[in-house]
């Protein structure tokens, strides 16, 4: 069960700004999708594995890619060809 | 040899975000050559602003193709504009939510028309374009085919890569085609499914379907308890025409008992509130 002083909690460390009026709405959504966790509940786990599950990783071998230059067109900000983004915390 | 062509249909439905009045194609004697094709703001394409409908991606330029985007080039097709949508594909399923303003339903301006591939089933059922590219996690390609009155399809998941799709979530969406008829939507699904190296989850099979109209001997499955709680009397009686109109196939009831278990794990991971 969440409370709306979770929301508050989750929002703050999310860096999400909801308003208090907010505050109801996202609490009962929240509560309603975990409900659905209680549905996937009543499944039960079958006996059968995933034997046919194959590795598609291919070989690490180096192709050609997009320029530095290119990669950095859309940045708001570089350095030395590296893309220079604002400090998060 | 490199063409131009015009594309000059009035947009009375805000179905595109950026449009190309002139787009150029190669004759490459492809099934798409010299056709308009609009394709959905969250798909890349080198050289032409792709924004999701969101302002946070305002002035972004993608510096290369989806692998989709290669395969309509290769195919001859001009890519007219890039169209509204959903935020990110977010935000329920009405092409309301898009920084860019509401886009309207072709046959009615004060019906939505569906989403998040809202813009690519206006434009296809405005007339604008005969074929569209969507993307599709949890119906925003079904929807908006099914509100705006044409053809669209969810590819099974791995059919069409995804590389070069900006992801709403990896794990359960694909891009695919709306047209105005099943030939279109196949042959646009044609040009796009197959495989792809940058896509590890794309299957390594070519598409070789071909559509027939031939019915005879069909079974039906009609997911007639689903269709008595979840759907309106107007949406029951037009299915229920279109199982009278198959008249030579047998409708069997069929129950769906996995549907609520699959939706389930969709709802958490995308955050759907149903």
């Amino acid at each position: 069960m969440v409370l709306e002083n979770d929301v508050e909690g989750i929002a703050k460390l999310a860096d999400i700004h909801i308003q208090k009026e907010e505050l109801a709405e996202f609490t009962s959504r929240f509560n309603h999708i975990l409900e659905y966790f209680d549905i996937l509940d009543t499944v039960s786990e079958g006996e059968e594995g995933e034997a046919d599950l194959v590795n598609v990783l291919r070989e690490d071998e180096v192709t050609p890619s997009l320029t530095q230059e290119a990669a950095c067109a859309n940045a708001h900000e570089t350095e030395d060809g590296h893309i220079r983004a604002p400090r998060v915390m | 040899m490199v063409k131009e062509y015009f594309f000059e249909e009035t947009d009375r439905t805000n179905a595109f975000i950026t449009r190309l009045d002139l787009a150029m194609y190669e004759e490459t004697g492809g099934p798409l050559e010299g056709k308009g094709i609009a394709v959905k703001d969250n798909i890349s394409t080198a050289g032409i602003p792709t924004t999701c409908a969101s302002r946070i991606l305002a002035g972004y330029v993608p510096p290369y193709d989806a692998h989709v985007v290669t395969c309509l080039r290769e195919a001859g097709a001009a890519i007219v504009g890039k169209t509204n949508m959903d935020e990110f594909g977010m935000g329920g399923s009405t092409t309301e939510n898009s920084a860019y303003g509401p886009t309207t339903n072709p046959h009615d301006a004060s019906r939505v028309p569906g989403g998040s591939s809202g813009g690519s089933a206006a434009a296809v059922g405005a007339g604008m374009v005969d074929m569209a590219l969507g993307s599709d996690t949890g119906g925003s390609i079904r929807c908006p085919a099914a509100f705006c009155g044409i053809v669209g399809l969810k590819p099974t998941y791995g059919r069409v890569s995804r590389y070069g799709l900006i992801a709403f979530s990896n794990s359960l969406e694909q891009i695919g085609p709306l047209g105005k008829t099943v030939a279109d939507v196949n042959t646009l699904m044609s040009v796009i499914a197959g495989p792809d190296p940058r896509d590890t989850t794309a299957y390594d099979r070519p598409y070789t379907h071909t559509p027939s109209n031939d019915i005879a001997g069909m079974k039906i499955a009609v997911p007639r308890r689903i269709l008595r709680r979840r759907c309106g009397p107007c949406c029951c009686r037009a299915c229920a025409h279109c199982y009278r109109k198959t008249g030579r196939c047998r409708c069997r009831d069929a129950d769906l008992f996995h549907s609520l278990h699959g939706l389930c794990p969709c709802c958490i991971l995308c955050d759907l509130y149903e």
